[in-house]
Formats: structure tokens, sequence, C-alpha cells
């Protein structure tokens, strides 16, 4: 049976907020829609093959780890664009999501990032933290908790989504990157098991890379609900 | 000027003290009059008593060390003022020492012990000139707070400067190694950690092995238990609590205690001293009701939940999980492998949904969802009060103190 390749890239260091527990959350709902699924962790040896996956999390690193890369620039470039060139869908979450552009610091300074998407990034801004906070997403919209201190310009119509509470890219109203196979969004953690609409989403795409299709039935309405209420929850405690 | 207004905020301070304990509010009300009626009432307070302060640092273990610390002293003769209810942040400890500053004064104490907040220890260090401190981890905690690990370490580099005699700092934390070595301190340094391999499975950012050149207390993990060398002697640790990050806090607390107290105790009399604490409220207390024994680990973020998870050794007839408002941001939850669980009995707490959905994409099942955990708690008893079993309660820190107020308990006081 044709398998679905899922992996996290470096899930030691880029996953200051729990971003890489959404590469088990989409795994687990492409199993129990029926699809067989493989996951696997992309260390700095990048001994897994880009071109073979049909699904890749960046999450997001602390700001040292983010400069640890800074030695493996070119090696990790090569690797990620093979990815995007195979149609491999990436969930990119705040740091994440920077490393694909262009990220500058306080001063203007220069930092690591791999250049290829048009996002370019300022870091060192004043922090934002927003508990519950909401992303729309054209017919739904995205909740979750973001907390960073960047700036972020992207292309015009480029966005994930418009932003209903929080900051998102803190310009233009707006959150995140869309481009295809690529979404990229400050809503850190556990954003497709808190958004099942978003997840079921990127969970179709990933399955039709490999020309499979993806039904959600009873056992994904169950944890749904569990959905529903814990981003409830996040709503209910924003700060008036 | 400066005394008068000194003076005023500590009389309105212990008049603070004294109505709030008599409304049940007496932990921290005291300090925080005080310190809203004259700011710099930390550093005029020290310049008035001569006690040496410990300050313990860290992201975990802070109280737990705080208590074998002071017990060890305790045990050597000292007379110790800590802040013993995990009062951390300035106001905390301007409270206690308003409710000990005739003691404070006449030099009843000997040493002082105090648990700091990472987020405020460099005030509070600047105000009260530690002659010693403690650090014991930087780990991913409470990011909507202390936002990255970093700044949690630069935090730690702005303290230590203030700290005069002694500095004792984790040899395998590579953040913590790398201040104590670039910062211009006064202190001497030294280090306790582990000796072994395997360093990363104690949940620090970043984590380093050990090396030889470091003087201090290590850790090496033997089929019987722990063992501690220091200065080329060596002996058997026995733990008020079992797990490899007590065994480092007991080794933070030795290191420590064989600098600020007596030099001529050794290390088999500090180990002797250390096996007979109590562990630090919910930090692996039983309580006991009918036949049924009740364990309480408390977490307090991922590292601490991983770490007690991780360092179970026997299994238990039931296991709750507990969460509340204490970390607004529940992500965390979800980075967390809980494959050494087979089967939760009840999650609960405010955030009992997020545990609930964490554990569902972990294909670890549950019994029952119940944010009230006063009611799990005594489901249990009540089910269970007649026959032998062992039941874990792994809680977060309100929750852990609404079941030790259920089973009768003030904070401070270990069964």
């Amino acid at each position: 049976m044709t398998q679905l390749k899922l992996a996290a890239l470096f899930p030691a260091t880029f996953n200051l907020n729990a971003d890489v527990a959404n590469l088990r959350v989409l795994a687990k709902r492409l199993s129990i829609s029926g699809l067989t699924v493989s996951t696997e962790n992309v260390s700095s040896d990048f001994s897994v093959n880009p071109s073979d996956l049909d699904f890749l999390v960046i999450g997001s690193p602390s700001s040292s780890n983010l400069l640890g890369v800074a030695d493996m620039l070119k090696p990790l470039r090569t690797f990620v664009s093979a990815a995007i060139d195979n149609g491999t869908t990436i969930l990119a979450v705040n740091g994440g999501l920077h490393l694909l552009g262009e990220i500058t610091g306080t001063a203007g300074e220069k930092l690591p990032g791999l250049g290829l998407l048009p996002i370019q990034t300022r870091i060192g801004g004043k922090r934002m933290v927003t508990i519950g906070a909401e992303v729309e997403l054209g017919e739904y919209s995205i909740f979750g908790v973001e907390n960073h201190d960047a700036t972020v310009r992207i292309p015009d119509n480029a966005e994930l989504g418009r932003v209903v509470h929080g900051h998102g890219n803190n310009h233009s109203g707006v959150d995140g990157f869309r481009s295809g196979n690529i979404w990229g969004t400050h809503l850190h953690g556990p954003v497709f098991a808190l958004n099942p609409k978003f997840a079921d989403e990127v969970a179709t795409q990933v399955a039709s890379h490999r020309g499979q299709s993806y039904a959600t039935n009873a056992e994904h309405s169950e944890l749904d609900r569990l959905s529903e209420i814990a981003a409830k929850h996040l709503v209910e405690r924003r700060e008036k | 000027m400066r005394r008068l207004r000194f003076l005023f905020a500590l009389l309105l301070g212990y008049m603070a003290t004294l109505v709030g304990s008599v409304i049940g509010n007496g932990s921290v009300i005291g300090g925080r009059v005080a310190l809203a009626v004259f700011p710099g009432f930390l550093a005029a307070a020290r310049k008035k008593f001569a006690v040496p302060i410990i300050f313990v640092m860290g992201s975990n273990g802070k109280t737990t060390t705080a208590k074998y610390l002071v017990h060890i002293a305790e045990s050597a003769g000292e007379n110790v003022i800590n802040n013993a209810a995990g009062s951390n942040l300035p106001t905390g400890i301007a409270a206690v020492l308003i409710r000990n500053w005739r003691p404070l004064r006449k030099d009843i104490f000997s040493l002082a012990v105090f648990e700091v907040d990472e987020a405020y220890a460099a005030g509070i260090a600047a105000a009260l000139e530690p002659e010693f401190s403690v650090v014991l981890n930087i780990q991913v905690d409470q990011i909507y707070r202390l936002f990255e690990p970093e700044r949690v370490r630069d935090m730690f580099a702005n303290t230590l400067p203030f700290v005069k005699r002694q500095i004792v700092v984790n040899a395998n934390d590579a953040l913590l190694v790398e201040t104590v070595s670039g910062g211009e301190l006064q202190a001497r340094v030294s280090f306790f950690g582990l000796k072994d391999s395997g360093v990363s499975r104690l949940g620090l950012f970043k984590a380093t092995p050990s090396n030889n050149k470091q003087n201090g207390s290590f850790v090496t993990e033997a089929a019987t238990g722990y063992k501690l060398s220091r200065d080329g002697e060596s002996v058997n640790l026995r733990l008020p609590s079992d797990g490899i990050h007590y065994a480092l806090n007991g080794a933070a607390a030795i290191e420590m205690a064989a600098h600020a107290l007596d030099s001529s105790l050794g290390i088999d009399a500090l180990a002797e001293s250390l096996a007979g604490a109590s562990p630090a409220f919910g930090r692996g207390e039983t309580f006991v009701s009918g036949k049924a024994t009740f364990e309480i680990v408390l977490f307090k973020n991922r590292p601490s939940l991983q770490l007690n998870l991780d360092s179970q050794r026997n299994s238990a007839d039931t296991i709750v999980l507990a969460f509340d408002e204490y970390s607004q941001d529940p992500s965390w939850l979800f980075a967390v492998d809980y494959s050494s669980l087979d089967f939760v009995h009840a999650v609960s707490g405010e955030k009992s949904d997020f545990l609930e959905l964490a554990l569902a994409y972990s294909d670890i099942s549950i019994g029952k969802n119940d944010p009230d955990i006063k009611r799990v708690v005594s489901d249990l008893i009540a089910e269970y009060s007649d026959r032998e079993s062992l039941h874990r309660l792994f809680l977060d820190y309100d929750q852990m103190m609404a079941v030790r107020s259920l089973f009768g308990l003030q904070m401070g006081v270990t069964k």
C-alpha cells in the first residue's frame, strides 16, 4: 500500500512551543482515515530524502538555535528547496516560517535565513503574546497562541489569513504565508490539534500528493469535539 | 528620610501581615504593602541584618533544593530563615523579612535560604547582595512569561555578579557553564551535575556532559541508587524522593552546604543529613487513606512533567493528570512523551480538555475527564480505601494545593 511520508525538521531544537506535535496530529488523522503513514526526523546529516516527503513541519527555534543553523545554511537550503520542488506540503511555524525567507535583527544585521520565499522578517521588536489568537482563513478561523517579536512582510495576497485577534505578522493585519503547498503561521504549538478543519485541509493536500484521498469518520469527530472545547477555552481566556 | 520611610514601610507591612494572618491571606500581603510604600525596602532591610544569604534559582527544583539545604543546615546547628512557602518574588521575600524582623535584628538566625524567581532575581540580588547562590538549570519554562531560555540565561547573567562568595551551578547546563565562564564575578564558582553520560534526558535547554576540570559534587547512577562524589570521596545518596532530578537537587544542596556551612562537615555527614529531609510539599509526598496510598507528583512545565513521567519505577493502580490555569499557554502539553503511561484513570483541572486532547493524539486512553480534582480524588478514596493500592497523582501547583487541602494539610506541612 502507498505510504505517506511525514517528517519534522530538527525536532529537538525547532520545537520551542511544541510545533512538532503537529506531525503526530496529522499522522493520526491520516491514519484513522485508513491511510498508511510513516514519520521521520530530519537531523543535520540530512539523510532523509526531501524528494520522497509528503509533509514537512518546520517548527520554531529559540534565537540561539536559529543562529545555530548559520553553519549549515547551504545543505539546509538544498534540503528545503528540494522539498518545495517536490510539492511536499510544508507547515512552517513562527521562527520556522521566518527562516524560509530573509531575517534581520534589531540593528539591521543579517541573520540566518534560507531566502527561498519572499518573506522579510525583522526580529527583536516588542514581544507579542496572545492567548486565544484568531486568524480567519476564508470559510473558517483558526485559534491558538502566538508569542514572538517579529515583523513580517510578505507580498500582497500571500498571507495565510486575516488576523481577527492578535498580531500575526505584525504588519498589514494578516498572519503567516500561503503559497500552494506552503502553509506558514505564527499560531504555535498544536495548531492542527486545536483546529481540525485546518488539519483536514492540509491532510487532503498531503494525501493527494500520492494520489490518495482523505476522508474523516466518527473517530475524527470525537477528536474534533475535544478540539472545539480546547480552542473555546483559549478564546474565553483572552485578555479583555 | 530613607530611614523613616523604611520604618514606616516595616510598620505597615507588619500590620498588614497581622491582618492578613487573621483573614487567611498572610503569606505575602505584608511584603506587598511594604514595597508599595517603599520600593527600596529590601535594600534598606539588608543593611540592618548580617545573616549570610543563599539564593536558590533555576527553572525547576528550587523549592526542593531549598528544602534540602535548609534541612542540612539545620542538622548542622544553623538557625535558618527561609521562604518555605515558595513565595519567591520580591513581595514574598519582603514578607518573610517582615515576619521575622525582630529575630533577624537580634541575630537569632545564622543563615537565610531564599528561593528566587528568575525574572526578579537581578533586582532582588542587587538589593540583598547574597553571599551564596545555587543555579539549578535553564529549561523551556513559562514561555508566555519568560519568553526564550536565552532570556533566562541573561537574567542569571545579570544576577550572579551581585553574589559575594560562592556560586554553585549545574555542570550539565551549557548556558549556565557559559555564563559563569564569561561573566565578571566576585564569587568563586563550583559545580554539581551528573557524572555519567545521558545528560540529554535531564530536560535542560542545552545539555552538556560534565568534565574533569570542574570541581564540585557529581552524581553517578548505580544499580541500587545514586552515588555522590566530591573531592575524591564517594558516598551513597539516600533521597527523600526518587528520581534523577531529585539526586541532582541533592547534589546541588550538598555542594552549596559544603561551602556555606562549617567546613569540617564531610560529604558523609552532609549526605546523611540529606537522607533525613522530607520531600518538599507535593514532590513525591504520600498520603494514606485506609489501605490506599496517594502519591503526589508536582509538575510545573514540560521538562518537569517529562522527568517525573520517566522516573516512575513502580506501577500505580491509577494515574491521574491534572492541570489548570497556572500555565496560560498549554501548548507544551503536546510536546510531552506520554508513552510511559498505559492508561490514565482521570484527567482533571481547568485545562483537563487539553490533557485529554494531548493524550488522545498520543494514543493513551483515559477513564474520565472531570475538571474537579477534589471530586476525582474523593471518588478514588471511596473506591479504594479498603484495598492495598497506589494512586499516582501528577498535578500542577494549584491542583496540588487543592489535593493537599483535601487531605487536610496546610502549605509547607508534610506527612
